[in-house]
């Protein structure tokens, strides 16, 4: 399989950015290391903290409406604040997202290469990446440290490793990531989390999203069926409809037990 | 509180200029005078004493009843009197100027009858004096009208159906982009596209209200008024798909008093000042803020307040958005002569108010 692209998703809309990172996830052509919902946290993604080094990103899709910022059209300004300066470590192309092309000269001139019309189609996300990788197919490189997952603590960015997350949780249009017992906000719904960490993790309810690594034991009680998870204090249900799928996902992870047949 | 009323778009002068139908009316009647009665004095009709006296005295009485005439007719203006009002005003002004000048010429001729010769074809008596003020005061009332209210007439008549040309073919865009705005209706359907499988039950919520806001868009109605509670109504909506496109960072609050729900308005009418409050207003603050919405009726006028705790109102060149404001401020003036738009800022916070005056309402 050829070399993926790696892809910095900046857009404003919690449903738009989901989106977007499923239908990049689901080509097969890129992946998604980090998705932000305002272009300071796409700057620190970019040009790496003191706590860790900086993302490599070969290209970045970017919303030209961004909200929270006091020009309309941020998106723009957040390209030429990029492209002006020597912030990323990898070279970037960029990609707008929008919905009308109004923007297209002013965009042009600050070399954008190509656009992304809304709403967003499987079909429109896998061309733009074809022609992006025909462009310029990204060179093979080493294996890659190991994914991680973007989260916030109040205004404060955190990294965390995948293998450290005990779960993901989603209430009320949020979404958490639980390491231990603590928790912390992410910016992306539970399916664009789930397409972009693989099978490793599975849906187990409609409001989680855990890692078969760290799951300890299946309970039941009173026909409802709860996962106990990493060091046994933190219990998961599992919805009645995907109880087989949680139990078939866990055994096929696991050796000791055997299916009996019938 | 810095509260500005937006300034009116300058218009074309129009050839029928007022102050040239003052110069107008003032000049006409020195050579409508001068003519005829040169000729009379060339031809020894005339002495030459009475000639000089007769013109200054009807050129200056002319003089005072036009000024007279004019005075009464700028304070009508200012009281907004109705072009009948005016007239009969105007008539009345007429009967009583010409009773005045009348009565003061009978009183110089016969007080100084040295000064001031008879004139041979009037008569001399108290109650000629008043015939001829009242006859006097048709043909001023002719004069009148013909130089200063006709033309005036005809320029409001053509500034009107301009108006009216304009302000139709912007209901039209109007109504085309408040309902079908290709960049609210694209995103929205792109959030619809993401919530389908993270939140199905919010993704056919979406759908709902995208499709009444189609179906207002879609309805053919010749009518372009409608109740406030129906405006209100279709804002919600428009509300609605703010919110959860951009949860957490746009709310809305709604203030509608019972007694407004039933006032007319212009369709759409207030579209533009929530869209501006959501793009310009909170939308561009960090931390997002909250559009309130209110409605409320002050004495005989319905009161409407968009007001957002955004980055507020720039002073000097409008920000952008003042497109559909300018848009808003026309239509209102084609609802009433005395229907208003303020803007009041206050670093972060800005409040659209448009006032109706209920009485005014066009059927």
């Amino acid at each position: 399989m050829s070399e993926q692209l790696r892809a910095l998703v900046l857009e404003d809309e919690w449903a738009a950015r989901n989106y977007l990172v499923e239908l990049l996830e689901g080509s097969g052509l890129a992946r998604v290391v980090a998705a932000c919902a305002d272009s300071e946290q796409a700057l620190d993604a970019l040009s790496g903290t003191a706590r860790r080094a900086a993302f490599a990103v070969d290209v970045a899709f970017v919303d030209v409406q961004l909200a929270g910022e006091p020009e309309v059209d941020a998106g723009v300004g957040w390209i030429r604040t990029v492209s002006s300066s020597a912030i990323s470590t990898t070279p970037i192309r960029f990609v707008l997202t929008t919905a009308s092309r109004e923007h297209a000269l002013e965009a042009y001139e600050l070399g954008v290469s190509d656009y992304l019309v809304k709403p967003f189609t499987a079909e429109r996300v896998m061309a733009c990446l074809r022609r992006l990788i025909q462009a310029a197919p990204p060179l093979p490189r080493a294996p890659e440290a190991p994914r991680r997952v973007v989260a916030r603590a109040g205004k404060n960015l955190v990294f965390l490793s995948v293998e450290e997350v005990s779960a993901f949780e989603a209430a009320e249009g949020l979404s958490y990531v639980y390491v231990g017992k603590t928790r912390y906000d992410v910016d992306l719904s539970l399916a664009a989390i789930a397409s972009s960490l693989g099978p490793d993790f599975v849906r187990v309810h409609r409001n989680w999203l855990v890692p078969l690594a760290a799951v300890r034991s299946l309970e039941r009680d009173n026909g409802d069926n709860r996962l106990v998870l990493a060091d046994g204090d933190m219990r998961v249900p599992v919805a009645r409809d995907r109880v087989t799928i949680v139990r078939d996902a866990l055994m096929a992870s696991s050796v000791g037990l055997r299916k009996l047949p019938g | 509180m810095e509260a500005t009323t937006l300034a009116r778009t300058p218009r074309p002068r129009s050839f029928l200029d007022t102050r040239r139908l003052v110069l107008f009316g003032y000049l006409s009647p020195f050579f409508l005078y001068l003519a005829p009665m040169s000729a009379r004095f060339a031809f020894g009709g005339v002495t030459l004493e009475y000639f000089t006296s007769d013109f200054v005295l009807t050129l200056g009485s002319f003089a005072f009843m036009f000024t007279c005439l004019l005075r009464v007719h700028h304070w009508s203006v200012r009281r907004r009197h109705s072009m009948v009002r005016k007239t009969a005003i105007a008539y009345v002004t007429c009967i009583l100027v010409c009773a005045a000048t009348s009565l003061a010429r009978y009183l110089l001729r016969t007080s100084f009858p040295a000064l001031i010769p008879p004139d041979p074809h009037e008569g001399q008596t108290l109650s000629f004096v008043v015939a001829t003020a009242f006859s006097d005061s048709l043909l001023l009332m002719a004069y009148w009208g013909a130089i200063f209210l006709f033309p005036l007439t005809l320029r409001r008549a053509q500034k009107q159906l301009r108006q009216v040309v304009v302000a139709r073919r912007e209901a039209e865009i109007l109504r085309l982009r408040a309902h079908l705005e290709p960049h609210f209706v694209l995103n929205t359907l792109n959030a619809i596209a993401g919530l389908v499988v993270d939140d199905p039950v919010e993704a056919r919520r979406m759908i709902g209200l995208l499709g009444d806001l189609f179906r207002d868009a879609t309805s053919d109605r010749a009518d372009d008024m409608h109740s406030l509670s129906d405006e209100v109504a279709w804002l919600e909506r428009y509300a609605a798909i703010h919110e959860s496109r951009h949860r957490r960072m746009v709310r809305f609050e709604w203030e509608v008093d019972d007694a407004a729900g039933a006032t007319r308005i212009p369709r759409l009418v207030l579209q533009p000042l929530v869209e501006n409050a959501v793009l310009h207003g909170v939308l561009r603050r960090r931390q997002g803020g909250t559009v309130k919405v209110r409605a409320r009726i002050e004495g005989r006028v319905l009161v409407c307040d968009v007001e957002d705790d955004g980055i507020g109102f720039p002073p000097g060149p409008r920000r952008a958005g003042s497109q559909g404001l300018r848009m808003v401020e026309r239509r209102l003036s084609l609802f009433s002569r005395n229907a208003t738009l303020t803007i009041a800022s206050e670093d972060g916070a800005t409040c659209v108010s448009a006032r109706f005056p209920i009485d005014d309402v066009r059927r």
